[in-house]
């Protein structure tokens, strides 16, 4: 009876393992990219013809979000005005997203010298747009909060939960 | 539809419906949406995501412009604030003009024109004959519907004008006075002397604002006095330092005996010794500031009273100096006072062929013995138009839903005169049709557009080139040079003798409802739920008694009594009022709506008393038990001072109590608050303003007497043992050695680095440890996921910058940590400071009195610490060693 009830306990401890495992997995594993109404391409748009970010999300210094480009941005490139179709909207899937309760300003990060890349990883390379490879926990933001912050800021000026969380 | 605890009790559940409404009107944005980044295909110039854009414009109120600047986040309005460059606001609103953007957005408001579409609606209106049509309108200041009526007037149709709060005992004044009608404005700022009979000036009103300013300016540069006699507790009255309450029937003998004294006509004997003493006092603080003082009389005493009172102004020098006359910034209806009762009259005559309400409810605020309801019935074609299907849709046989302020294309006049033209900053969100365009349908131009009708009024007055003028005036929301004109008039000196009341049996007074007004916004929750400034009441009008009268009979607050008078009855709670004249009975308007009322919606329908001669006061009433009870929603049960005078007030340097916790370092900011008590007159702007800015919900009748209220800011109010009434607005007090931060088990509640006691509803797991220790009881408690049960289309209300709170979270002021933020970011992006006063929180911004003072206390020259050096400032319950950030300038008590 005792070496029967080992097993099921033994056998649960390694179903459980494995579901840990899984699940780890699951959570840390590179997303792949969603699939696009539009076969974009950064690697193209940025890398290969090296355009600045701001040529397209145009907001990211002077509002919180940085701004997707509306059709007509793209039709500008890509479509001579004399033939130019009525544009469609676009719903593109988001691959960042941080929560709600996060109140992420980019035009400060911006002024703060940070690059797009430090939190957006290697656009410029990526044939389909995915989600960064870290993820966008609150440690990943902290990182960075805690070595920039400087006598200037004052003790705990970026570490605050106010700089985030309100 | 209602966000209220009705509906989580299971009792009341229209949000299926509403679902449904808001399902297919207008989309939604669940999960799906969030998942999803869908840019503009072709990008609008001037919107910017996450920035907001503002518009100048004006809200209505009674006819008359609230110029306001709007917020608008990607074309949904969501914040109004004052308008810095209106010579009227000067940046300042009221608390009904907060609350627009949620009107805008009402559930209740009527979605259709009905019993067909517009198309037929233009086809019948254009076969009325013009001769034989009426139009009934509120005030109008609108130069454009002024040019539209006058249009139509030539053709033969005849405008009438009902405002349950009117202006008809003023204009009858004016004739008495000066033999035509003109305005009347008070120049507070200057005064020393303000004496008030029953004249509720700095209580709500469409000149508000401009009062409380004015007031404020005056107690900033001196001391000056206010004199009120009234026969129940006002707003003016509460701030006054001689206040005597006297039987409304009784003020024309104060008027006269104040005359008297200044040696116009004679003084009629009956006064008690207590009245001739304020008369007397009154009249030697007149004659003795010549031109420094005002003497004003209100619209429920006699026109002949308010006539003498333009004598004993123009007698004692004010007339000119302190009490200015133009011509009237209200278009004049051809009937005048008597407007309303000629339409009646016809109607009831069988002469009207057709009738166009225009924006009002006159089946439920007629007087009673009008009995417009039996007239309007035996009217051929009836046509309503109005943001909600109520009483007087329900009776007509068309209605047509009218477009909100922030849907129209109109103008409007404010108090002073200065013209606004209003811009819709949204198409109408329900199918509104706007004023003009119906006016211009029943003209036969049913394809007239409003922008292009309201251009056409302005383009003779701007002149040419009209294009940039016209882009001008509506970027500034002023259009320079249309204050009203000075009027030279001279009083007549005859004697001018009132009509007194006989005394039997008790006197009703009869006042609009400090939060739902007339009942116009009865349907409003964030109105019904707004504490009342005297009583503290929500959701409920009640009528107010003496508590000596109330001991007397044995009514204890929220037993229901029958009223009677003039042959009809009602029932209402009754509630004692310090300061209420010994036999005044005071009944609210604004309730008991049979239509678009709210579930939980208490109170009564004081209009089935109302006369139409005697509007405001009514003798020979009676009052007695019915044995039942109701229970009243009041957010601050206890309003005496007595015994806590310590609360309002500085004292002898209290020794601060030694603290463990080390000290804080603040080496940037250090937001702080002052807030003044002694310019506070209790307006409850603040309130509301909080209530927008912070996505406040609303929770219903049942969890406010639970005392579940959501209210980040409250107002209480006090009265000492003088008699006298106190206002002290209530923020977080964001402390320096908060009790909340010491008590959070799971350090939701933290100190920040400039000052701000931080609430992080993400860490928050409910324990309302916090709240139990805080001392000033600001902290509020989501019991339910009232967020949830806000209406479906308030969502596009919110402001997207404050988290929406969940379900078993605390919640309290921030100081607007959103517009700190807003405004840090900004300085650092242009690589400059943040300047004192170049953001301020929500509240501050509202206050017309400017009582609330925001700012940086690290920095030496910002006025919140130039405050902090007042003798009068003082931290409240300084002794608990709590240290506050926010506090306050004790009121001055003049003896």
């Amino acid at each position: 009876m005792a070496a029967r009830a080992r097993t099921i306990l033994g056998l649960g401890v390694a179903a459980l393992a494995v579901a840990g495992l899984a699940v780890f997995a699951l959570v840390f594993r590179p997303l792949a990219p969603p699939e696009q109404p539009v076969p974009f391409s950064h690697a193209i748009h940025a890398g290969d013809l090296a355009l600045d970010c701001r040529f397209c999300h145009w907001a990211v210094e002077t509002a919180p979000h940085a701004g997707m480009p509306d059709m007509e941005t793209c039709a500008g490139c890509h479509w001579p005005v004399a033939t130019r179709p009525v544009p469609e909207r676009l719903a593109w899937v988001r691959v960042a997203k941080l929560p709600d309760h996060a109140y992420f300003d980019h035009s400060v990060h911006v002024a703060a010298d940070i690059a797009c890349a430090s939190c957006h990883g290697q656009v410029a390379g990526m044939e389909r747009t995915r989600a960064p490879d870290r993820p966008w926990t609150m440690l990943f933001c902290l990182d960075c909060h805690r070595a920039r912050q400087t006598p200037i800021h004052g003790a705990g000026r970026l570490t605050n939960c106010h700089a985030c969380h309100r | 539809m209602p966000a209220t605890g009705e509906a989580m009790n299971g009792t009341v559940s229209r949000r299926a419906v509403l679902k449904g409404l808001a399902a297919a009107g207008l989309a939604g944005c669940g999960d799906e949406a969030s998942r999803l980044s869908i840019p503009y295909a072709d990008q609008p110039e001037g919107i910017t995501p996450g920035v907001p854009a503002w518009y100048a414009t004006a809200m209505e109120f009674q006819g008359y412009a609230q110029p306001v600047l709007a917020e608008s986040h990607m074309g949904r309005p969501t914040k109004l604030e004052g308008n810095p460059d209106s010579p009227w606001a000067r940046g300042a609103t009221d608390a009904f003009t907060q609350a627009a953007c949620a009107i805008l957005y009402d559930p209740q408001r009527s979605l259709a024109i009905r019993p067909g579409d517009w198309a037929g609606f233009t086809r019948v209106v254009m076969g009325v004959p013009a001769g034989g049509l009426r139009i009934l309108t509120g005030t109008v200041t609108s130069p454009t519907l002024a040019r539209q009526l006058a249009a139509l007037t030539e053709a033969g149709a005849r405008w009438h004008v009902h405002e349950p709060v009117g202006r008809e005992t003023m204009m009858r004044a004016s004739r008495l006075a000066f033999g035509r009608v003109v305005d009347t404005h008070l120049l507070l700022e200057s005064c020393r002397v303000v004496v008030v009979v029953d004249d509720d000036l700095l209580g709500p009103g469409p000149d508000q604002v401009r009062r409380v300013r004015g007031w404020a300016e005056a107690r900033r540069h001196g001391q000056p006095r206010l004199m009120v006699a009234e026969p129940t507790l006002s707003t003016t009255g509460a701030v006054a330092q001689d206040r005597l309450a006297v039987a409304g029937r009784r003020l024309p003998l104060l008027v006269e005996a104040i005359a008297a004294e200044l040696g116009l006509g004679a003084r009629r004997p009956g006064l008690t010794e207590a009245e001739k003493d304020w008369a007397s006092a009154a009249a030697l603080a007149l004659g003795v500031n010549p031109g420094r003082g005002v003497l004003t009389v209100g619209a429920p005493l006699p026109a002949e009273s308010l006539a003498l009172a333009h004598a004993v102004n123009q007698a004692v020098g004010n007339t000119g100096r302190t009490v200015v006359h133009t011509e009237p910034v209200a278009v004049v209806p051809r009937d005048g006072e008597d407007s309303f009762r000629a339409l009646v009259e016809d109607m009831a005559a069988g002469s009207v062929e057709a009738v166009l309400i225009l924006d009002g409810n006159p089946v439920y605020t007629a007087p009673a013995d009008l009995d417009f309801r039996s007239a309007l019935v035996r009217v051929p074609l009836k046509i309503h138009a109005g943001l909600f299907d109520d009483e007087t849709a329900a009776l007509c046989d068309w209605h047509v839903p009218l477009a909100h302020a922030l849907e129209e294309w109109t103008d409007l006049r404010a108090p002073d005169g200065t013209a606004t033209i209003v811009q819709p900053l949204i198409d109408p969100v329900f199918g509104a049709r706007r004023r003009h365009e119906i006016l211009a349908a029943v003209m036969g131009e049913s394809g007239a557009e409003a922008r292009r009708i309201v251009m056409d009024t302005w383009r003779p007055f701007l002149g040419e080139p009209f294009e940039p003028l016209w882009r001008r005036v509506l970027h500034e929301g002023v259009v320079p040079g249309t204050e009203a004109q000075v009027a030279r008039v001279t009083a007549s000196a005859r004697r001018l003798a009132s009509p007194i009341a006989d005394a039997d049996g008790l006197e009703l007074v009869f006042r609009p409802d400090p939060t739902v007004w007339d009942g116009r916004y009865a349907p409003i929750a964030w109105l019904q739920e707004l504490p009342k400034p005297l009583t503290k009441l929500t959701w409920d009008a009640v009528a107010a008694i003496a508590p000596m009268l109330a001991a007397r009979l044995g009514i204890a607050d929220g037993d229901v009594v029958e009223i009677a008078a003039a042959g009809r009855t009602i029932t209402a709670p009754a509630w004692s009022l310090p300061g209420q004249a010994g036999d005044t009975v005071t009944l609210f308007l604004g309730y008991g709506r049979q239509r678009v009322a709210l579930p939980g919606a208490g109170g009564y329908d004081a209009y089935r008393l109302r006369l139409a001669d005697s509007p405001w006061v009514l003798g020979g009433a009676g009052l007695r038990r019915t044995g039942a009870h109701v229970e009243l929603a009041t957010t601050q049960p206890h309003r005496h001072l007595h015994g806590h005078e310590e609360l309002l007030s500085p004292q002898p340097e209290p020794a601060e109590p030694p603290s463990l916790y080390p000290d804080w370092d603040y080496p940037r900011f250090a937001w702080g608050m002052v807030i003044d008590l002694d310019l506070c007159v209790g307006c409850n702007a603040c309130v509301v303003a909080c209530q927008a800015e912070n996505n406040i919900p609303v929770v219903g009748k049942s969890e406010v007497a639970r005392g579940r209220e959501m209210h980040w800011l409250r107002v209480d109010v006090y009265h000492d043992d003088d008699g006298a009434t106190h206002f002290a607005p209530i923020p977080c007090m964001h402390c320096e050695k908060a009790p909340c931060e010491m008590g959070c088990p799971v350090n939701a509640t933290v100190h920040g680095p400039d000052g701000l006691n931080q609430m992080i509803y993400n860490r928050c797991i409910g324990t309302r440890t916090c709240s139990s220790y805080c001392p000033y009881k600001v902290r509020r408690f989501n019991f339910f996921d009232y967020a949830a049960i806000q209406p479906d289309t308030h969502r596009y209300l919110r402001n997207p910058d404050v988290t929406v709170r969940a379900n078993g979270v605390m919640e309290k002021c921030t100081y607007c940590v959103q517009r700190i933020r807003r405004a840090q970011i900004e300085a650092r992006a242009e690589e400059r400071p943040v300047a004192d006063g170049s953001f301020t929180t929500a509240c501050a911004q509202a206050c017309p009195s400017r009582a609330i003072v925001f700012g940086d206390l690290n920095d030496p020259r910002s006025r919140v610490a130039a405050l902090r050096g007042d003798p009068r400032h003082f931290a409240m319950l300084a002794h608990l060693g709590t240290r506050p950030r926010t506090t306050y300038l004790a009121r001055i008590r003049e003896s």
